[in-house]
C-alpha cells in the first residue's frame, strides 16, 4: 500500500531532534517518531494516512548499545538497540539472559534486524478492527481507535480495548526496569511498571515530543524469571498471550509475580506473597486462578477467549512450579 | 522400467536444478511487475465495501478531472462476461448493476502515477442500495426471490448440483461389518503465493496488445481477452514472465487483466497494474469452504463395501472452476481403493463472498480428509491395522474404477509397505506413549484432465523444436512455468532424446505469439501432456538427425517397425487403450539403433559422429531444423452425466505415515515426522519431485493446523500474511520421501503426476495420528489447539 505524503527527517543528535520537534510543533504539524519502523510503517500503510512528518531515530548518536554501570550495578540499554543485537549481546546474555531469550521470541529474524527495544516497549496496541485497511474500515465501520464513535468489541466501552503486545515489557517489569525519558526541556525516569495505561489509544505516559532514551535494569538480586508466548506459529506472530512469571525466593519477602500481555490494553500485573498463603502450592494455585480471572480477552484474536484464559492459568501454574522447584 | 533401469538415461532420473533458479536466487529474474514499459499509466481499482448491494449510481466526473488521470472506467466499459469454463461465464471485469462480494471491482482509474490514481479513486462517488447478503451455505440453500444470479432461474442460490451413483451403495452398507457416518467442515483457503497478481499491457501500432501477466494459463487469458474486449486473437499476445507461485490461484482469466487491456486501448498508453496483498485475498479463487456428510461401510475381507458423500461447497459470488470442483468433490474419492458401491452429491452454493476456484488438489482435498478419517475410525472399531487393510484393497493396475476411470500404473502398495518399514509403523501404532501418535492416509490424483475445458479435438499440448548450426536446441511450448519446473522438465525431454547437456537447450514458453498452444499449468497436466509433446517433438528431430547421420555414414536408414504410422510418436490419443503393449512406449528405445550421447551420435556399428556435423548435414536438406510433437489424451470414460470429470490418462498415488506430538496441556499439535511414499511413475527429476512433495506437505500442514479465511459479515478478517497463518519454517516437519519403483506406459519416460496429489492425504494422516496420540477425533479443519484441548477435556469427562 502507498503511504500518503509526508516530510521525512533523520536527525543525528538529540539536540537536533528536539529543535526539529520544536519547529514542527510551532507550525502546528503532526509528527511521528520511530525506531526500526517495523510497527509504525506497517500500520501507516494499512491506514492509508500519514502524519505530516516522520522522524527516524536511527541516526541519533548514543541511543543504541548496552552498558554495564558497576557503580550501582545496573545495565543500561539504549532504546535504539536492535532486537537482533539484544539477542546476541554478551553482557545481556551474561547478566540478564531472559532478555535475550525473550527478544528471540519476537517476530522473525528479518524484523528483529530492524526493530528496536524502544520500539518494542512502545509497540502499538492491536485489534482486528484497528489493524485493517481503509476498505475494511469502510465496510465494517470504524472503531474508537480509527475515529469512530464506539468500540466494535464492547459497545459500551469508553476506552479502546486493543491488545498490548510487547513481549519485552513483562520481563523488564519483572526485572524492575526504569525508563529514562527525555524531552527538550526535561529528563525524567519512570518505573516501567507505572508507564502503561489501560487504554488502547492513550497507551502510556510518554508525552508528545518526549522520547524514550534508555532503559535501566538493576542487577542486584533479580528474581528468577520465565517468559512464555502463546502464538499460532513459532515465528512472526504477535503474542496471543504472553506470560511472564518472576519468583523472588528470599525468605522474609518471598513473592511470585505474574505479568500477562496479549489480551488487555496494558500488562496485567499481579503479586503474591508467600506469607499470605499456607504454602507454595496454595500460592501457585491462587496465582494461576488469578492469572485467568484478571484477564479480559475479547474476540480479537486467532484463539478463542476461553482458550486464552485457560492457557493463562495453565502456563502460570507450570512456570511457577518450575521457578519454585515445586513440581 | 524401474528406477534402476533409468540409470541408462543421461538426464532423466537425475537431480537437475531448476532452470532459472539462479536468476530467482540472485534477484535478477524479472517477474511481471519488474518489467519496465515506456511511460506506463498506473491503475488502481475501486472495490465494493458491501457484500451485496445495488449500484444506484457511480459518479466518476470528479475523478476524471483529477490530477494525472487519463481514464476512469466502470462496468459498462467492459460489459461482456467471462469465466474460465465456457459453461459458466458469469463474471464481468467490474460490477454492473449489482455488487456481489466485498472487494469486487467497481471502477478503475489509470493515471500518470500510483499516487494520482489513489487520489482519484477517493473522488469516485458510488451510491449503493445495500441488500441482505447471503453469507454462508445454509443461507444459500434457502428459498429466495432474489438469488445472487437470477439468470440461473432458480429460487435458491445453488450454482451446480453434481450427483453420481455406481453399484448399489445401500446394499453395500447392509453388507458391511461396520458403518460409520460423520459430519466434517472445512474453512476456505487462500493459495498464499508469493507474487501478487500483476499485469502490464504494452500497446503498439494498430492497437496490438502485448499482455504480460502473472498467469498459469496464458492460452485462456488470450481467449478471454479476445472475447471480452471483442478484438481478434491475432491482435493480442499474452506472455507470462517469471512467476512467483500459482497453486491454482492464477488459473482463471481475471478482471484486472480485462481492465488493464481495456485501459490500454482507451488511453493508447502502456498500462501497469499490480494487486496489493489484500486485493489478492479478495480476488481469491481459493479452496471452497466445505461441509461434508460422509458414510463409509467396511468389511475387513471385502474392503470398503460402500461410500456415500454429501458435500456442500461455498463457491462465493461467481463460477470460476466451480462446476469442475463440484464433480471433483465426488469423483476423486474413487481411489486409491476399490469401491464398487459409490455415491455422491455435491452442491455448490453461490454466496456474497469472494470467488472460490481451484487450489492444489482441486476439489479432492476435503472429501479425502473425511473418507480417510472414517476409514481410520472403522479400522479402529474392528481392531484391524489400518495399513494392513489398505494394502489389501488398493486399486490394481490396468483396471477400471466403478465410475470408469482407467487405472494404468499403480505402485502404492510397494510405497506403503516401504513407508511402514521406514517409519517403524508396526512398533509404533497404538503403542506410543500418551501425546505421541502415528497415523496413515492414502490418496490418488489425476495427471492432467483428459477432457479439455474447451471442447475440441485440438491436441492439449503441442511443442515445437528447432535446431541450427549452433547446436542450440530451442523448445517452444505454451506450458506455463509457475515455479514448479515446467520449463526444466521440457528441456530434460530434449536433452535426453538428443543426448545434449541441459545447457544446450533453450526453452521458450508461455508466449501465445511464439509458442504452440498449450492449455497451461493446472490439474497437474504439464509433465504428462506438455512433456509428452516435447518428447515426441524430440523424437521426430532425432529421426531427422539419424537420417543425416546415415547419409554421412553412407548407410541405410533404420527400418522403423511401424512405417505406416510415422505420426504415432507425434500425436497420441487416437487409439484405444492396449494394456498389454502400452501406448507408445513410455521409455522408447527410439527404434533406430543409434545412440545419442554427450554431443556424439553413434551408429549401430559404433561409428561416432560429431553432433554438430550431423546437424549441419541435416540442414543441407532442410535449412534450420524444425520438429513438432503433440499430445491428446486417449478416448476413455463412461457415458453417465459428468463422466468426463476426473478422467485422466494416468493417476498418481500417495501414502503418508505421519507422526505427531500433541501437548495435552496446550492442545498444540507438532507434526514431527512425515514418511511420504508417492507413486509418480518414473521421477524424471528427483530434486523437483522432492520439492513438490515437501511443498504439498507444507501446504497441507497449513490447512490441517492453522489456515483458514475468517469472515465477518462477508468481510475477510484476516486478509494479510500476518493474520492468515501459513506455517513458518519452524512448523515444517522432518520429511522422508519414498519413490517406489513405478512406470507409467503413457507418461513421458514413464512419468506421471507429482504437484498436487500428495496434499489431500497428508491432512487426514495428521488427524489420524492425533487420534493415536490423545484418542480424540477432530472433524473440523483447521485443528487448532483450542479444539484439541476441548476434545481432550470432553474425552476425560466421559471417562470420569
Amino acid at each position: 500500500m502507498l503511504l500518503s505524503s509526508f516530510d521525512y527527517h533523520r536527525p543525528t543528535s538529540l539536540d537536533e531532534l528536539f529543535d526539529l520537534i520544536g519547529l514542527i510543533k510551532s507550525q502546528n504539524e503532526s509528527f511521528s517518531l520511530y525506531g526500526g519502523g517495523t510497527d509504525l510503517i506497517a500500520n501507516l500503510k494499512l491506514s492509508g494516512e500519514s502524519p505530516d512528518n516522520l522522524i527516524s531515530c536511527s541516526r541519533i548518536e548514543g541511543l543504541a548499545g548496552v552498558r554495564h554501570d558497576p557503580n550501582n550495578n545496573s545495565l543500561f540499554i539504549g532504546a535504539m538497540t536492535r532486537l537482533a543485537d539484544l539477542c546476541e549481546d554478551r553482557q545481556v546474555i551474561k547478566k540478564c539472559p531472559v532478555i535475550a531469550l525473550t527478544a528471540k521470541k519476537i517476530a522473525s529474524p528479518q524484523i528483529r534486524f530492524l526493530a528496536t527495544l524502544g520500539g518494542n516497549l512502545l509497540v502499538n496496541t492491536r485489534c482486528v478492527y484497528f489493524n485493517q485497511t481503509e476498505l475494511k474500515r469502510d465496510s465494517l465501520g470504524s472503531c474508537l481507535k480509527t475515529g469512530g464513535g464506539s468500540c466494535r468489541l464492547v459497545k459500551s466501552a469508553d476506552t479502546c480495548k486493543a491488545r498490548f503486545v510487547s513481549d519485552l515489557a513483562p520481563v523488564l517489569i519483572l526485572l524492575g526496569a526504569k525508563l529514562h525519558l527525555k524531552s527538550a526541556d526535561e529528563e525524567r525516569t519512570l518505573m516501567l511498571e507505572e508507564f502503561y495505561r489501560p487504554d488502547g489509544i492513550q497507551k502510556n505516559h510518554l508525552t508528545l515530543g518526549e522520547i524514550l532514551s534508555f532503559i535501566e535494569i538493576p542487577l542486584d538480586q533479580p528474581p528468577k524469571i520465565l517468559y512464555e508466548k502463546l502464538r499460532v506459529r513459532d515465528a512472526v506472530d504477535f503474542a496471543s498471550l504472553g506470560v511472564g512469571v518472576g519468583w523472588n525466593g528470599k525468605k522474609m519477602s518471598a513473592a511470585l509475580e505474574t505479568i500477562l500481555i496479549g489480551t488487555d490494553p496494558a500488562p496485567v500485573v499481579a503479586r503474591f506473597y508467600l506469607k499470605d498463603f499456607k504454602d507454595i502450592k496454595e500460592m501457585i494455585e491462587h496465582a494461576s486462578n488469578q492469572a485467568s480471572a484478571l484477564l479480559s480477552p475479547l474476540k480479537q484474536d486467532f484463539f478463542p477467549v476461553g482458550y486464552r484464559k485457560k492457557m493463562a492459568r495453565q502456563l502460570v501454574e507450570k512456570m511457577a512450579r518450575e521457578l519454585t522447584g515445586k513440581p | 522400467m524401474s528406477l534402476q533401469d533409468s540409470k541408462r538415461y543421461q538426464t532423466i532420473g537425475k537431480p537437475i536444478p531448476m532452470l532459472g533458479a539462479r536468476d530467482k536466487l540472485t534477484g535478477t529474474a524479472r517477474f511481471t511487475d519488474d518489467i519496465r514499459l515506456s511511460r506506463p499509466l498506473f491503475v488502481k481499482i475501486l472495490r465494493s465495501p458491501y457484500p451485496s448491494a445495488h449500484l444506484k449510481s457511480i459518479d466518476i466526473s470528479k475523478a476524471k478531472k483529477s490530477k494525472g488521470v487519463k481514464a476512469v472506467i466502470t462496468g459498462k466499459d467492459i460489459p461482456n462476461s467471462f469465466g474460465v469454463l465456457p459453461i459458466s461465464k458469469d463474471e464481468c471485469a467490474m460490477a454492473t448493476g449489482k455488487v456481489r462480494y466485498v472487494g469486487e471491482p467497481i471502477a478503475a482509474v489509470a493515471a500518470e502515477s500510483l499516487r494520482d490514481a489513489v487520489a482519484a479513486l477517493r473522488l469516485i462517488k458510488v451510491k449503493y442500495e445495500v441488500l441482505k447478503p447471503v453469507l454462508n451455505i445454509a443461507q444459500g440453500l434457502k428459498k429466495t426471490k432474489n438469488p445472487i444470479h437470477p439468470e440461473l432461474k432458480r429460487e435458491d442460490n445453488i450454482h451446480k448440483s453434481a450427483h453420481q451413483s455406481f453399484g448399489d451403495p445401500d446394499k453395500g452398507f447392509d453388507g458391511a461389518k461396520v458403518v460409520i457416518e460423520r459430519d466434517f467442515s472445512f474453512l476456505s483457503l487462500s493459495h498464499g503465493f508469493t507474487e501478487p497478481h500483476s499485469v502490464q499491457v504494452e500497446i503498439k501500432d494498430d492497437d496490438e496488445l502485448t499482455v504480460y501477466s502473472a498467469t498459469q494459463v496464458p492460452h485462456y487469458v488470450h481467449l478471454a481477452l479476445s472475447e471480452v474486449l471483442e478484438i481478434p486473437l491475432h491482435k493480442i499476445r499474452v506472455i507470462k514472465p517469471y512467476l512467483g507461485g500459482g497453486f491454482g490461484g492464477k488459473s482463471d482469466p481475471f478482471p484486472h487483466e480485462m481492465i488493464a487491456a481495456r485501459l490500454a486501448l482507451m488511453t493508447r498508453r502502456n498500462i501497469r497494474l499490480t494487486l496489493e496483498r489484500e486485493e489478492v485475498f479478495f480476488t481469491h479463487h481459493g479452496r471452497h469452504e466445505t461441509q461434508v456428510k460422509m458414510k463409509l461401510g467396511l468389511d475387513p475381507g471385502k474392503g470398503i463395501t460402500a461410500l456415500d458423500g454429501k458435500m456442500l461447497i461455498d463457491g462465493g459470488a461467481y463460477g470460476s472452476f466451480g462446476i469442475v470442483t463440484s464433480y471433483y468433490n465426488g469423483v476423486l474419492l474413487q481411489g486409491p481403493y476399490k469401491i464398487a458401491n459409490f455415491r455422491f452429491d455435491c452442491d455448490r452454493i453461490y454466496t456474497n463472498k469472494p470467488v472460490c476456484g481451484a487450489m492444489r488438489g482441486h476439489g479432492g482435498v476435503n472429501p479425502r480428509f473425511a473418507s480417510e478419517s472414517l476409514l481410520d475410525m472403522a479400522c479402529h472399531e474392528l481392531k484391524i491395522d489400518p495399513c494392513e487393510f489398505r494394502l489389501e484393497h488398493f486399486l490394481e493396475k490396468n483396471s477400471l474404477t466403478a465410475n470408469q476411470f482407467r487405472i494404468t500404473s499403480v505402485s502404492i502398495k510397494k510405497g506403503l509397505e516401504k513407508a511402514m518399514t521406514k517409519s517403524g509403523w508396526k512398533k509404533k501404532h497404538r503403542q506410543l506413549p500418551y501425546g505421541k501418535g502415528i497415523g496413515v492416509a492414502c490418496g490418488f490424483f489425476i495427471s492432467g484432465s483428459a477432457l479439455p475445458i474447451h471442447w475440441n479435438k485440438i491436441p492439449q499440448s503441442t511443442a515445437r523444436l528447432t535446431l541450427d548450426e549452433s547446436g542450440l536446441a530451442v523448445i517452444y511450448s505454451g506450458a506455463s512455468d509457475i515455479g514448479q519446473g515446467s520449463d526444466t522438465v521440457l528441456a530434460q525431454m530434449v536433452a535426453e532424446v538428443l543426448g545434449l547437456p541441459m545447457g544446450m537447450i533453450k526453452v521458450v514458453s508461455a508466449d501465445t505469439a511464439l509458442c504452440p498452444t498449450d492449455m497451461g499449468s493446472y490439474s497437474s497436466r504439464v509433465t504428462f501432456m506438455a512433456g509428452n509433446a516435447a518428447r515426441n517433438a524430440s523424437i521426430q528431430m532425432r529421426r531427422t538427425l539419424v537420417k543425416a547421420a546415415c547419409q554421412l555414414l553412407k548407410i541405410d536408414e533404420p527400418p522403423y517397425p511401424d512405417p505406416g504410422k510415422p505420426m504415432s510418436f507425434f500425436r497420441q490419443g487416437q487409439r484405444k487403450p492396449d494394456f498389454k503393449k502400452g501406448f507408445l512406449g513410455a521409455n522408447p528405445d527410439y527404434e533406430d539403433g543409434f545412440s545419442f550421447s554427450e554431443k556424439k551420435i553413434i551408429s549401430p556399428a559404433n561409428e561416432e559422429l560429431d553432433y554438430l556435423e550431423v546437424v549441419k548435414k541435416a540442414m543441407e536438406e532442410n535449412g534450420t531444423l524444425q520438429a513438432k510433437g503433440c499430445y491428446l489424451s486417449p478416448k476413455m470414460g463412461g457415458t453417465h452425466k459428468g463422466a468426463g470429470a476426473g478422467l485422466s490418462p494416468s493417476y498418481s498415488f500417495t501414502a503418508f505415515i505421519t507422526e505427531v506430538d500433541v501437548n495435552p496441556l496446550t492442545g498444540k499439535v507438532k507434526v514431527e515426522k512425515v514418511t511420504c511414499a508417492h507413486d509418480c511413475g518414473v521421477p524424471l527429476n528427483p530434486l523437483a519431485v522432492e520439492g513438490q512433495l515437501e511443498g504439498s506437505i507444507h501446504m497441507g500442514l497449513g490447512q490441517v493446523l492453522m489456515e483458514g479465511l475468517r469472515y465477518e459479515h462477508g468481510v475477510q478478517q484476516n486478509a494479510s500474511f500476518l493474520e492468515y497463518k501459513i506455517p513458518s519454517p519452524f512448523e515444517q516437519p522432518e520429511i522422508e520421501i519414498i519413490l517406489p519403483d513405478s512406470d507409467e506406459q503413457e507418461g513421458p519416460f514413464g512419468a506421471k503426476e507429482v504437484g498436487e496429489g500428495a496434499l489431500a492425504p497428508f491432512n487426514p494422516s495428521v488427524a489420524n495420528a492425533i487420534f493415536d496420540a490423545v484418542a480424540v477425533r477432530l472433524f473440523d479443519l483447521p485443528i487448532t489447539p483450542d479444539k484439541v484441548l476441548d476434545a481432550i477435556h470432553k474425552n476425560n469427562q466421559k471417562k470420569d
